[in-house]
């Protein structure tokens, strides 16, 4: 469960923060990080569960539960923004936290604010990532809208057989259809071409690709750990 | 070779429009060649716009003429149904009530679970009733929850559902995606005249007195005139009211208490004194009406009926005659009968719309490519349909007669035997010995009415077939796992489902997505 404060220096002087939380399932991305993050995950589209809206996503493991099949390196030293405010949040203009969040910390990671009740290096950069994720929202929403009014999104089945005969198959996910991408009229292709859009939906479909590595890598893990024990 | 290509679409109501829309779309793209659809609308004549319960085709019906789901829930007023509750139909009791819902029985076609759940019923001393036991709809409609979530495309379900919606913003809405997506062309005009050929073909419409339309093919969706297909063409009607007794309705409209009443998302049916009450929830009112014989009661007395029902001194209902039958023909030479110019049954199992649906598919995925074959299609379609309107007479008989209710002269004449059709005569007989099932007794491809129809509402009455018990040791274990998965199924989704009403705000708000 969620516990909800708004941070304040008066009550959250001796808080500190671990540097990095538990790695989810899939964490959202925003469109200025599509081309950093398609080098080494899918990007995918899923429905927000209250409003039916998409939003986009990178998928970092192959389950929930699981730990990220690729570490830091592997991402070319990639981490999501949302994942770098893990545990914050932007209400009504401030800064809210997740108390039960397990980066919040008494004792581990760093102070959140200075003796003098400033905000602390690492919560500077926490405040500036949210800015930064903030104004991103509104051009996922733009983009998100383009490709739904021009019906580009579509389902996608994902399923996997992994060793040992497990198989996942992975629900609720979209990605932008190649096909009626290469439909769209000609004004609509100049249209998105000069808006970026074109090159963001390649990314998108490009990086389904990455479905192929994620699965073969856990695989390999699967069959060393098999073979040490 | 005389091509078909000039289809006359005559009428405005839900069967013109949909009729239009639905041969429109499947030709869409033909109009180069000449391919053209006309729709003639009289300004003089009302429409009746009572019909407001479909059946779940009218989903594949809306996606494939291409309308947004979104849109159709903001414009025509619609709701989800997921089937009808009868209540008072068995014994009149006020406890006594069954659902009939859209969701087949787990794994039906795999396993019959009839034999199954009437064996293990035998053992216990509180029955489980048939609906809940194989499927989940009717707690998803006992708590007043949607067949899906936001998250769900449009057309998509976890819960087979149909719509409840408003007819009369129905059929504008389809007008307007007629006549902007579609090419049909809107005439209004009053048909003065109809021209025949030699050969007894409809020639052309005389339209106003001084205009004329010829066309290749002419659609009757005029109502209960009939223009086409009865005063032109002179098919005589056959009446079906020595079977279902009902022949006149009143309607009225009902305001909910407040703008979060919950709306329910199933048709409920209460049986009366000589007739039954329809109970419609729309989002923004109720549509209520009384279906009754007038030889066994007065117009006043069903009138003071539906007061009751509603919780008031007095109604002032608008009052509809029903002739219940068809034609004995539905396509005679060019000119096809569409709508309630073809047939109309009291609206028990919600049976208007999707004869127009299925009437309007058969003509547009049929439709002859010149005259010298129209025939042969015009028989085809024929034999089809017939068949379709003596199921249906024959599915809201069963209601009728199943009935132990003995209150009144309109249920005792209800069981006389020679208002009983035939056929059905022979499948109860046969069915208190087998269950009805898949595809033992249903032989026709798109049967209006599925054996798990028959299922639900033979169970639901309390009808009672012998059950050999060794004839279950094949699929007891099977059977067994089906009702496990039905009890978690139903479990499931009694918490993730959203209520009824709260979807449709949502639905109104922020739409669905199209994938």
């Amino acid at each position: 469960m969620a516990r909800f404060e708004l941070l304040s220096a008066d009550q959250h002087q001796d808080l500190r923060l671990i540097a990095q939380g538990e790695t989810p399932h899939f964490t959202s991305v925003i469109t200025s990080e599509f081309f950093e993050a398609a080098n080494s995950l899918p990007i995918m589209l899923t429905k927000n569960s209250e409003t039916g809206e998409f939003f986009a996503v990178v998928i970092l493991s192959m389950k929930s539960g699981e730990p990220p099949i690729k570490n830091l390196a592997q991402r070319g030293g990639f981490v999501p923004l949302s994942l770098q405010c893990q545990g914050f949040y932007i209400s009504d203009q401030q800064i809210a936290i997740d108390r039960d969040n397990p980066r919040f910390s008494s004792t581990e990671g760093e102070a959140l604010f200075t003796a003098s009740r400033q905000p602390a290096e690492c919560l500077r950069k926490v405040q500036h990532t949210l800015g930064k994720l903030h104004i991103g929202q509104e051009q996922n929403q733009a983009f998100i809208k383009a490709m739904t009014e021009n019906q580009l999104i579509e389902p996608v089945d994902l399923d996997f057989s992994f060793e040992k005969g497990e198989r996942i198959s992975l629900k609720g996910l979209y990605s932008i259809s190649l096909d009626s991408l290469h439909q769209l009229d000609d004004a609509k292709v100049i249209e998105f071409f000069r808006s970026g859009y074109m090159q963001l939906a390649y990314l998108v479909a490009g990086s389904l690709k990455q479905f192929n590595s994620l699965a073969h890598m856990r695989n390999q893990a699967l069959l060393s750990k098999t073979e040490t024990t | 070779m005389k091509p078909i290509k000039k289809i006359v679409v005559v009428g405005g109501g839900t069967a013109g429009w949909l009729t239009a829309c639905i041969i429109a779309a499947r030709h869409k793209g033909r109009e180069a060649s000449g391919f053209s659809v006309t729709l003639i609308e009289s300004a003089n004549t009302p429409t009746i716009g009572v019909g407001e319960g479909t059946w779940p085709t009218m989903r594949s019906t809306l996606s494939r003429i291409g309308v947004s789901e979104t849109e159709f829930f903001r414009q025509c007023d619609a709701a989800f149904k997921q089937g009808a509750l009868f209540s008072r139909w068995t014994t009149g009791q006020a406890s006594d009530a069954y659902f009939h819902p859209l969701m087949l029985p787990q794994g039906f076609s795999h396993t019959n679970l009839v034999p199954h759940w009437l064996q293990q019923n035998l053992h216990k001393s509180s029955e489980q009733n048939f609906c809940d036991a194989v499927c989940p709809q009717g707690v998803i409609c006992q708590k007043g929850l949607a067949p899906k979530t936001i998250s769900h495309a449009e057309f998509e379900a976890v819960a087979n559902y149909a719509y409840h919606l408003d007819a009369g913003k129905f059929a504008v809405f389809l007008q307007q995606h007629a006549c902007k997506q579609l090419n049909v062309q809107h005439r209004i005009a009053d048909v003065t005249q109809v021209k025949l050929t030699d050969s007894g073909d409809i020639d052309r419409l005389v339209l106003n007195g001084d205009q004329e339309i010829a066309g290749d093919l002419f659609i009757d969706c005029t109502g209960f005139r009939a223009l086409l297909i009865g005063d032109a063409m002179q098919v005589p009607f056959k009446d079906c009211k020595d079977i279902l007794f009902c022949d006149t309705a009143l309607a009225v409209q009902v305001p909910y208490e407040n703008e979060f009443s919950p709306i329910a998302t199933h048709t409920i049916s209460t049986a009366q004194s000589a007739g039954w009450i329809w109970d419609i929830g729309l989002p923004t009112r109720r549509g209520v009406g009384h279906v009754y014989s007038s030889q066994h009661i007065s117009d006043e007395q069903a009138e003071r009926e539906l007061a009751a029902y509603i919780g008031k001194d007095s109604v002032s209902a608008r009052k509809i005659k029903i002739r219940a039958g068809h034609r004995e023909t539905f396509w005679k030479n060019n000119c096809v009968a569409v709508g309630l110019s073809a047939g109309f049954m009291e609206p028990l199992e919600a049976s208007a719309i999707v004869m127009i649906e299925l009437s309007a598919k058969l003509i547009a995925e049929q439709l002859p490519v010149c005259r010298e074959v129209m025939d042969i299609v015009a028989k085809r379609f024929n034999a089809t349909t017939l068949y379709r309107w003596g199921r249906i007479i024959d599915f809201l008989k069963l209601h009728y007669v199943l009935t132990q209710r003995r209150d009144s002269d309109f249920w005792r004449d209800n069981l006389d035997p020679s208002s009983i059709p035939d056929r059905l005569k022979e499948l109860l007989l046969l069915w208190s010995y087998q269950s009805p099932w898949f595809h033992d007794e249903f032989n026709q491809v798109e049967e209006i009415f599925p054996a798990a129809s028959y299922q639900y509402v033979l169970y639901g009455m309390k009808f009672k077939t012998q059950v050999e018990a060794d004839t279950l040791q094949n699929t007891a274990k099977y059977a067994e796992r089906l009702l496990r998965e039905n009890r978690n199924l139903t479990e499931k989704l009694g918490l993730s489902l959203p209520y009824h009403r709260d979807l449709i705000m949502k639905i109104h708000e922020r739409g669905l997505q199209t994938v």
